[in-house]
């Protein structure tokens, strides 16, 4: 099976064998001419089996996100970024956290608080793509466990560090402590090429995204502290 | 003193004091795994040994560049070459 998939607004022809894979990507599939081809070999899948237990139907989509991964860094300046993204009012801003923080717990807060005008772009792994100068957060086929998630790409206005606390309250980020979550947060290189492609995403993120760190009692309150504190 | 290959400096500015890091990659990664951050100054420092000049050469020019007395700026230096050397980066 093939088709054509667009993820970052970028159009990618990928050939895979099974159907999970159809209906995990049927979301991003686009009638536009395929800028980059994605193909597996038996060694891909090899790879996969060695990582995991999973049926290998399951895992064929990390094989292909592995390869989109070095495509979207090394020619389009994209990295996957581990978060959660809502949209609100045509910005996009990026929650991110150690897993079991509640970043899709606030997401949800902040649906709930602010109703049909704030969307969902990704609940686990979002892209943030540098294109002609700008910031962009879009959506990807891989929005973690609860599936919410849509194929739309908008400027990247904050990112927020998600900690548990006595109390709601949201403060800027140091330049250190930001540089420090994106480390965290972001996909690795394995050359020297490639390290100089990531630090210019950084570097440019860094520059023009603001970064705050919002410490928050586990309820919808946290959601007002979030929307009053970054978003208006 | 040289910078060995296979780290890479960068500037990342947030805000109006530089901050700089450093990434090693291939062997270079082997002391360094994650990255250093750097001050103005230490990548001052760094870009002078890149270029191959000695603790002294680089305290010197430092003093001429920021105007400071040269006993302070000595110890700067040292510092800022006993991390690089912590994480491998030089060629003595």
């Amino acid at each position: 099976m093939q088709g054509v998939y667009s993820f970052a607004k970028v159009n990618f022809l990928i050939e895979y064998k099974y159907r999970y894979t159809r209906e995990l990507f049927k979301a991003y599939e686009t009638c536009g001419e395929p800028s980059a081809v994605i193909t597996l070999s038996d060694s891909d899948y090899e790879f996969e089996k060695q990582k995991s237990k999973a049926p290998i139907e399951y895992l064929e989509n990390l094989a292909i996100l592995r390869k989109i991964i070095k495509v979207l860094l090394n020619d389009f300046s994209a990295v996957l970024f581990h978060g959660s993204a809502v949209e609100y009012r045509g910005n996009g801003y990026l929650f991110t956290a150690p897993s079991g923080t509640g970043k899709s717990t606030h997401a949800r807060y902040l649906k709930e608080y602010l109703g049909d005008v704030l969307n969902y772009i990704n609940d686990d792994k979002p892209i943030i793509r540098v294109e002609n100068g700008t910031v962009l957060v879009c959506g990807s086929a891989w929005n973690g466990k609860h599936g919410i998630g849509s194929n739309i790409c908008v400027p990247l206005k904050a990112v927020c560090l998600l900690k548990r606390g006595n109390e709601n309250k949201i403060e800027p980020l140091s330049n250190a402590l930001a540089i420090k979550t994106l480390f965290e947060q972001t996909v690795s290189y394995s050359s020297e090429e490639e390290a100089v492609k990531l630090l210019n995403v950084l570097s440019k993120i860094v520059e023009s995204v603001n970064f705050y760190t919002l410490y928050c009692v586990n309820d919808i309150s946290s959601a007002k502290t979030s929307h009053e504190g970054m978003m208006l | 003193m040289k910078i060995k290959s296979g780290f890479i400096l960068r500037e990342m500015s947030g805000d109006e004091q530089g901050t700089y890091i450093v990434v090693a990659v291939g062997e270079a990664s082997k002391n360094l795994s994650g990255y250093l951050t750097l001050n103005e100054t230490g990548a001052f420092i760094w870009k002078m040994l890149e270029k191959g000049a000695t603790e002294e050469e680089t305290a010197l020019k430092i003093c001429e560049e920021y105007d400071a007395p040269i006993c302070t700026v000595s110890n700067d230096v040292k510092c800022v070459i006993e991390t690089l050397e912590k994480i491998g980066a030089l060629d003595v």
